[in-house]
């Protein structure tokens, strides 16, 4: 019975993909507009400045501290019956789960059949700016609703369900064992496809493509987790599982169990040192009320615990931060002359230029991020006593993550506020056919709603804040990792330095002038 | 550890400060005035590419195109029709600060931008 679901999943994948070469590209009018202008360059430079001095600053914090015991303040939220009424109740997250697969149809159904102009259909704003941009922001900074509302992972369990209920008794069970080897590679994979789709393809806004790829994409989650297993294939296999678990850690929340026994069961998670588990959302399912915990904790302290990070994830990782750095680079006119140089070298491909030299780009930033990456590792590993290099690369790259995010989200608010504005009127006209179910269809979006200068204060108060986060973490890695105490001071200098160069390089491009 | 966290805050807050006062230009000496530009449309192209003028000016456009259009300056959501031997006045406060695509309405092509700077 099993196979022959998957069969079916395989061969709609196949059919899927090819209705996808026949998509035609088409012009993104009105949506995506940006209205920032670069940040002056006195304000980069002060905030240059001040990344550097606060760096010192948060030397000073930790001079004389030994404590490396990773511990930090929680406090359990479900005390609140506000909170055990919501998350803890089964009616709620099932009210929950069944909105977020009702408006997955939505954006299927109205990318396929709507009018196909951007601004004037529901999937594009609903996936590029609320789903992508907002959705991203509320995990980092509050936390991880996507592992709640996952709509791929929420239809394959009701149809688990569904099978078994219909009296297979395995339902979906897989039989066929993940390859240990293969790890989060086939994340990382399906991610660099989707970043793909995001910064290089021309027909990122049509609504029917992002129908058709977001078919594309169920096809291969379920035909994943029908093979290998639900659980397995979205920690190893399922791209924004892999990508939002990352971001979560940044977050101020966490889900634990404090239970060896439950956690034990589950097999999959990395079990803490005192038979607790943190964010495993399978224990956090399946463990009984009063091992259950949802914390508050101060931000970014998640991003502190990376034992058991592997090569994969550390590649995970780099690819992540890359990309974000990518996204910003490539509407810089540093990036456009250097193509034309590059084009004078490797031919110019007509149209399908900026194709090519995109898609290499994002094969190259990354490979080039990474060299730069590994290379103050080692300087670190030497200069602290050696230990070892994937250990403090893991431990590194999620130090690195609040600049990446910091950026993320400098660039993106204001599409947030602006675009983000056209969900009111979508909501009462989502094909674009005239439709006004809620009496908003005439909403103008006001893209004024922040000045120029408002955006350009928020944006380097952003990174500004992530690079201090990030040589904190950098600062406790250090203390934890460096042979003596001695060393402490010393084996972070590389990391900080390379945090500063990141940071800068974010100022910078937002600095530049927008290339259309 | 209160007292250092305390110490570390205010150096913290010395430092933003005075960077802050240290490189910040003087603000702009010009108050908000009357500017009139010429605008030239010619083969898809704007002349000036970008037209820049700063917060509070009471702008006024002289168009001039090749062939007839409709023009459309987005966030001021600014639409005239120009034709040519017609050189058409558009007028506006600059209220708003940002980068305004300024398009071709009928074939959607991008001219150029409108930059309107914060005081």
């Amino acid at each position: 019975m099993a196979w022959r679901i998957r069969r079916t999943v395989v061969a709609s994948t196949a059919i899927i993909s090819f209705s996808l070469i026949l998509a035609r590209p088409a012009f993104a009018h009105g949506f995506g507009q940006r209205y920032d202008l670069p940040v002056p360059l006195w304000l980069y430079l002060y905030g240059a400045a001040s990344a550097v001095l606060l760096s010192f600053v948060v030397f000073g914090f930790f001079i004389g501290e030994r404590d490396v015991s990773g511990g930090y303040p929680r406090s359990n939220l479900l005390r609140f019956g506000f909170i055990r009424a919501t998350l803890a109740n089964q009616a709620f997250v099932f009210g929950l789960r069944v909105i977020s697969v009702a408006l997955f149809a939505l954006i299927i159904l109205t990318g396929l059949f709507g009018n196909q102009t951007p601004a004037l259909n529901f999937a594009p704003t609903m996936v590029w700016v609320i789903w992508w941009v907002g959705m991203s922001l509320v995990i980092a900074l509050i936390g991880n609703v996507w592992a709640l509302a996952n709509p791929f992972e929420i239809v394959f369990d009701w149809a688990d369900r569904l099978v078994q209920r219909l009296g297979v008794e395995e339902g979906l069970e897989p039989d066929i064992a993940y390859p240990v080897r293969w790890d989060v590679w086939p994340a990382l994979a399906l991610f660099f496809a989707f970043a793909w789709v995001e910064l290089i393809f021309w027909g990122s806004a049509t609504p029917r493509n992002i129908a058709f790829l977001a078919l594309l994409y169920s096809s291969v989650t379920w035909a994943g987790m029908s093979f290998f297993g639900k659980e397995t294939w979205l920690r190893r296999g399922e791209a924004f599982s892999v990508f939002f678990g990352i971001l979560a850690r940044f977050a101020p929340t966490e889900v634990r169990v404090t239970s060896g026994v439950a956690c034990g069961e589950c097999g999959i998670c990395m079990v803490e040192s005192e038979d607790e588990c943190v964010n495993c959302y399978w224990c956090f399912g399946h463990a009984s009320p009063e091992h259950r915990e949802v914390n508050l904790r101060p931000p970014a302290v998640g991003l502190l615990h990376s034992e058991g990070i592997s090569v994969a994830g550390v590649a995970f990782v780099v690819f992540m931060l890359a990309s974000v750095t990518y996204d910003g680079l490539l509407a810089t006119p540093f990036w456009v002359s250097l193509i034309f140089s590059l084009q004078s070298i490797a031919g110019s491909y007509g149209a399908l230029s900026s194709l090519f030299y995109g898609t290499l780009g994002l094969a190259a930033v990354p490979l080039v991020f990474f060299t730069l990456y590994a290379g103050f590792v080692k300087l670190c590993q030497l200069l602290g006593g050696g230990a070892g290099f994937w250990r403090l690369a893991g431990a590194f790259a999620f130090s690195l993550v609040p600049i990446a995010l910091a950026y993320q989200a400098a660039h993106y608010f204001t599409l947030l506020l602006t675009d983000g504005q056209n969900i009111i009127y979508l909501v009462s006209d989502p094909f674009g056919w005239g439709w006004n179910l809620f009496g908003t269809s005439g909403y103008e979006p006001n893209p004024s709603i922040v000045g120029a200068a408002f955006v350009w204060y928020s944006q380097v108060a952003l990174i500004v804040a992530g690079h201090v986060i990030a040589v904190f973490l950098a600062h406790t890695v250090a203390l934890r990792e460096a042979s003596s105490p001695k060393l402490v001071i010393r084996s972070q200098i590389p990391m900080v330095v390379l945090m500063v160069l990141y940071t800068v390089t974010s100022l910078w491009i937002l600095s530049q002038p927008v290339v259309e | 550890m209160a007292v250092r966290i305390s110490v570390l805050a205010l150096i913290s807050v010395l430092i933003l400060g005075g960077l802050f006062v240290i490189l910040r230009p003087d603000p702009n000496e010009t108050s908000p005035g009357k500017r009139s530009l010429g605008v030239e449309i010619e083969d898809g192209n704007m002349t000036p590419e970008q037209i820049s003028v700063h917060e509070g000016d009471k702008v006024t456009l002289n168009v001039t195109t090749d062939r007839p259009l409709e023009m459309h300056v987005h966030g001021y959501d600014l639409e005239e029709e120009i034709e040519p031997d017609e050189p058409t006045k558009i007028s506006f406060e600059a209220d708003l600060t940002g980068r305004f695509p300024v398009e071709n309405h009928d074939t959607e092509a991008e001219l150029g931008a409108l930059v309107v700077e914060p005081r």
